[in-house]
């Protein structure tokens, strides 16, 4: 499954709302979770809403606006979320921090660049790795999905850290053994 | 670290069919989040998306909420 046009048309926007918040607080947010995941497989499977860490709100909302997203709100309510009205199917939501609990290496995130300018913020491999492994390990039955997701990652990384990644999976409550490594011989 | 966005995601759909990893539909459907987990705000916000795809004329990001 490629990219849909439009999907790479907004994480070029999202791009830019990061930029603007890195220029402004001289960290970066971080984006998490399955559209994480789905960006570092390459569209193996599509996730519309995206999980962003970011430690100022307000600033956060400022980059945002620059970029084009709105408020999404219903009936005059805050909804702690975001959108943008040429892409209406996703939705964008500031998750609390700090991302993974302070225990991942930021020194390791990966920066996909757009158009040679303005980049994301992903967590490496290992850390999303791990994270996908403790998300299935707390899934109900019958939703083997983020192990799936974790293997998928695995694959797409061609080389990892596995002491670093042994460790944050252990951190993060999840099984390597669940795992096939011969994906990067 | 930085690397460019685009060259990434043509190296790794390459990587996918050198890996021949299939991208048939069930495939797709068991990389997807069942939702059993989800909170109240995400089941929400997940359910606005679609509302604003379908008023749009847009077709909605598949999701289980």
């Amino acid at each position: 499954m490629a990219f849909p046009t439009d999907y790479v048309a907004l994480l070029e926007k999202l791009a830019v709302a990061f930029t603007r918040y890195e220029v402004e607080t001289g960290i970066s947010p971080m984006l998490v979770g399955g559209a994480a995941t789905a960006i570092l497989t390459a569209g193996a499977f599509m996730s519309g809403d995206f999980d962003i860490i970011a430690g100022n709100d307000a600033a956060f909302a400022r980059a945002m606006a620059t970029a084009g997203f709105k408020i999404d709100e219903r009936e005059g309510k805050l909804l702690g979320g975001f959108y943008h009205p040429d892409f209406p199917e996703y939705g964008v939501e500031l998750v609390s921090g700090p991302a993974f609990d302070g225990r991942s290496d930021w020194t390791r995130v990966l920066k996909p660049v757009f158009r040679g300018e303005n980049s994301l913020t992903l967590p490496a491999f290992e850390d999303l790795i791990a994270d996908r492994l403790g998300q299935h390990a707390v899934a109900g039955s019958g939703d083997d999905s983020r192990m799936h997701q974790a293997q998928m990652l695995l694959a797409m990384a061609k080389s990892v850290d596995i002491d670093y990644l042994q460790r944050r999976v252990n951190e993060e409550g999840g099984d390597l053994g669940l795992l096939d490594f011969s994906v990067l011989q | 670290m930085r690397f460019d966005f685009y060259a990434f995601i043509t190296e790794a759909e390459q990587r996918k069919r050198e890996l021949g990893l299939s991208e048939d539909a069930a495939t797709v459907e068991a990389l997807r989040n069942k939702g059993g987990t989800r909170t109240p705000r995400k089941r929400a916000m997940l359910q606005r998306m679609d509302q604003r795809a379908r008023k749009a004329g847009r077709k909605p990001i598949p999701a289980h909420f």
